[in-house]
């Protein structure tokens, strides 16, 4: 449940930041936007043209509806907040005999009220106020869930679950970003601060870094800071702690396994971190493409140990 | 057959000095039915009195918001059951009706001796067909009704249950006459509708609130304690804290609700078949901590489907194992296997026998006057009358598999009198009967809608009620048929202290 809300609540955050760039940007960053959303969601939209449009805000405009209702309510598209939703909406069903009243029906809610909704409606409007709302909804979710869900097995699994796809999505735009924005071309800058918005970190950054947005001091936030929540060190820091609670002092067997990952993952951020080489964007890619790698072996060592845990008897 | 019979109108009561706000002046009193609400001349009967009064000082559309009020509230509650039609599963709210039926104290005092009478005598029964069935060698039930009832057991013959408790949770359906209450059918399988019977009570209460404090109405809230009581009570010999789970079918079961609430009030864990697995004879569940025994499996599944390796082979909703762990006492189920054989429409023809056989008390709620058609005067009659009568079909619940004769065309009374010929072991019938009505929502004001009750009764070490029901109306208009399946809805019923 909490993957699938984690990655409506980034979507809704991608597409509110697409629609700041629809507003006020040229056709030609707009289409960039596009291209960092699609690449970083592994996505490509069905009969969408992404080709660059320079000169025709009308036709880009078109494409963005095509390409909103793709993300927003496409009946095929798992990505699509209508479908994580309701997928959220579906594992709450099965584990509402553990979740209290406010927390089912916030969720409830909230689908419900997307699934009256369709894109021709919204559209006339103020489409990004929608997205915004979805936004907000997730986090009044997450928020009284935190508020209010008894701190057993199942409040530390549901936050594993949220840092683990977190840290996937996190990573996977930070690699879709550089791909299109390298590093060391500092002509992006207005980019960069606009990731730092989609990750929510840019009023932090402002305040602790600077109000230049350079690269590498962006990466450094997102990918190493230890108090920004949308960090990847951040999110580690947190599955390092609800695995030491789920697991107690137990240190055997495959319970220390994904201990094991977590500690070797985190390593990768405290000893090899920052890449130092300028504009070495490859080496940087490869550590997010490490990171995720060892979140997923991570994530199946958790569902191997605590659900689908082989059954010993012993004999006599 | 229609009756000569005055229709009165309440708006227009010989004494009446309330104004009203036209919530009832277009509802119509048939005395061939008796109404809940009113007297055969349009008073409204004295435990009735307040809510009318009331009612009819709020506006209509006042009235009509408070409705929507309580059917939003289920649908933000969740409360809802999948259709499935051309465009693909649409969720509905169950229909709530938002007017309360009321009954009397002393009412309900004489409902509860008579369903506590009635379960201790199902309960006797189901332990003497499954030990020395001296009921069937005493010539009171025939033997071949019981053993070729496709919901009897033979696998049950030997067990013995704690307190002999076969059926730990009953919902037994009554509806009421002019001449009084009777029992329709008693659900002795997985009874459901109690998590409506308080989510009602949850939805009219805060849409009626000043009403409900006007009224003294008795408390049903502490039925998921009474029913934790019960099922613990039934725990394996030696367990003093027992692990009970439900074991449900799943999400996508249509009672899927239910077993969410009741886990969820009872604080017990929801389980699945393949969350439970059996060794050396005794259950265990997985959970993250690993494995724990447990000791009480309330179940929603029906007994086909509880263990592939008794029953149904191809079930892949149960516990290979589990009715071993059963019979070794090992472990309780409620309702136990084969208690089905207890709630067959043919069985239920002889529940008042059962009653004066075991209990030696005659029947204090009566049964629906039934006809069995394996009896060849019982054939006769039915064949004979079949455009007055209600066929049953044996094996079907849920209004499925009958016929309402005054209701169907010739042809379809045909098809249904060839079928009745052909497999006559497989019917009974019952009069048309002329259920009592309470008025209820309609577009424009209330209108006069067919209701039945279904109390849920708990057996433990002792039998428990909690004095309400799992209340369901006939929405469609001059419909008998109360099932939600088959367009009924839930109204909330509440039991007076004074």
């Amino acid at each position: 449940m909490s993957r699938y809300l984690e990655r409506a609540g980034h979507i809704s955050r991608l597409l509110e930041t697409q629609f700041d760039l629809i507003h006020d940007r040229p056709a030609s960053d707009v289409e960039l936007g596009w291209r960092r959303i699609y690449r970083s969601l592994g996505r490509t939209p069905a009969g969408a043209n992404l080709m660059p449009v320079q000169d025709d805000d009308n036709i880009m405009l078109l494409d963005a509806y095509t390409l909103v209702d793709d993300l927003a309510f496409e009946p095929g598209n798992p990505d699509a907040l209508i479908d994580l939703l309701g997928n959220a909406r579906e594992n709450a069903r099965q584990i509402r005999n553990i979740l209290n009243h406010e927390i089912w029906s916030t969720l409830n809610v909230s689908f419900l009220d997307m699934k009256s909704k369709r894109l021709k409606d919204i559209w006339s409007g103020q489409p990004q106020e929608f997205f915004i709302a979805s936004s907000v909804a997730v986090r009044t979710f997450c928020g009284i869930a935190d508020a209010t869900m008894y701190r057993d097995h199942g409040w530390h699994f549901f936050k594993l679950g949220q840092y683990v796809e977190r840290i996937q999505l996190t990573c996977a735009l930070l690699d879709a970003h550089i791909t299109l924005f390298p590093t060391n071309d500092h002509h992006w800058e207005i980019h960069w601060s606009d990731l730092l918005g989609v990750c929510v970190a840019r009023a932090a950054f402002r305040r602790l870094q600077s109000v230049e947005c350079q690269p590498g001091k962006v990466l450094d936030f997102l990918i190493g800071d230890s108090r920004l929540t949308n960090s990847i060190n951040y999110g580690l820091g947190e599955i390092q702690k609800r695995l030491e609670v789920i697991s107690g002092n137990s240190d055997t067997g495959s319970k220390n396994t994904a201990a094991w990952h977590i500690g070797r993952t985190r390593a990768l951020i405290e000893f090899d971190w920052p890449v130092h080489e300028k504009g070495n964007d490859t080496s940087i890619q490869n550590l997010l493409k490490q990171i995720r790698t060892d979140v997923l072996e991570i994530d199946s060592q958790i569902n191997n140990t605590y659900f689908n845990y082989p059954i010993e008897f012993k004999s006599g | 057959m229609v009756k000569n019979h005055q229709i009165v109108s309440p708006a227009n009561p010989d004494n009446s000095e309330i104004k009203e706000s036209g919530l009832f002046s277009n509802y119509e009193i048939d005395p061939l039915f008796y109404d809940e609400m009113f007297t055969p001349n349009g008073e409204p009967r004295e435990h009735y009195r307040i809510l009318w009064e009331t009612l009819n000082s709020i506006p209509f559309e006042q009235i009509v918001l408070l409705q929507e009020q309580a059917e939003r509230s289920f649908l933000q509650d969740g409360i809802t059951f999948s259709v499935y039609g051309e465009e693909g599963a649409q969720e509905r709210i169950i229909p709530i009706d938002f007017l309360p039926r009321l009954i009397n104290r002393s009412e309900w005092v004489y409902l509860e001796r008579g369903l506590t009478q009635r379960l201790q005598a199902l309960n006797c029964f189901l332990t003497d067909i499954y030990g020395d069935a001296k009921i069937l060698t005493d010539g009171v039930i025939p033997p071949d009704l019981v053993y070729g009832c496709p919901h009897y057991r033979i696998e049950m013959v030997g067990v013995t249950l704690p307190h002999d408790v076969h059926v730990t949770i009953c919902g037994s359906d009554l509806v009421r006459d002019n001449k009084g209450y009777m029992v329709l059918e008693d659900n002795l399988r997985s009874p459901s509708g109690v998590s409506y019977m308080l989510a009602n009570r949850q939805a009219i209460r805060s849409s009626l609130r000043t009403l409900y404090r006007s009224y003294s109405v008795l408390s049903i809230g502490n039925y998921t304690n009474l029913l934790y009581q019960s099922l613990a009570e039934i725990a394996p010999t030696g367990v003093t804290d027992p692990c009970i789970v439900l074991l449900t079918p799943g999400v996508y079961n249509s009672a899927y609700y239910e077993h969410m609430f009741l886990a969820r009030e009872m604080g017990i864990e929801l389980v699945q078949g393949n969350d439970l697995l059996v060794n050396n004879g005794f259950v265990y569940m997985r959970t993250t901590q690993g494995l724990r025994r447990v000791d009480v499996i309330y179940r929603r599944l029906d007994d086909n489907f509880i263990d592939p390796l008794v029953f149904r082979a191809d079930s892949q909703l149960g516990v290979p194992g589990l009715f071993h762990a059963f019979r070794l006492g090992n472990v309780a189920i409620a309702n136990a296997p084969g208690t089905g054989v207890a709630d067959d429409k043919a069985v239920y023809y002889y529940v008042p026998d059962m009653i004066r056989y075991y209990l030696a008390e005659e029947p204090i709620i009566p049964n629906v006057e039934t006809h069995l058609c394996r009896e060849p005067e019982g054939l006769e009659y039915t064949l004979d009358n079949l455009d007055k009568l209600v066929v049953k079909q044996v094996g079907e619940s849920g209004g499925y598999g009958m016929l309402v004769g005054p209701h169907a065309s010739q042809a379809e009374r045909d098809d249904f009198s060839l079928e009745i010929q052909a497999y006559p072991e497989n019917y009974i019938s019952q009069p048309t009967l002329d259920i009592s009505r309470a008025p209820s929502m309609g577009e424009n004001g209330t209108i006069p809608c067919h209701v039945d009750l279904r109390p849920f009764i708990l057996q433990g070490r002792e039998t428990r009620i909690v004095p309400g029901a799992f209340g369901r109306v006939a929405l469609r208009p001059g419909s008998l048929v109360v099932n939600t399946s088959q367009g009924g809805g839930g109204k909330d019923v509440w039991v007076l202290e004074n």
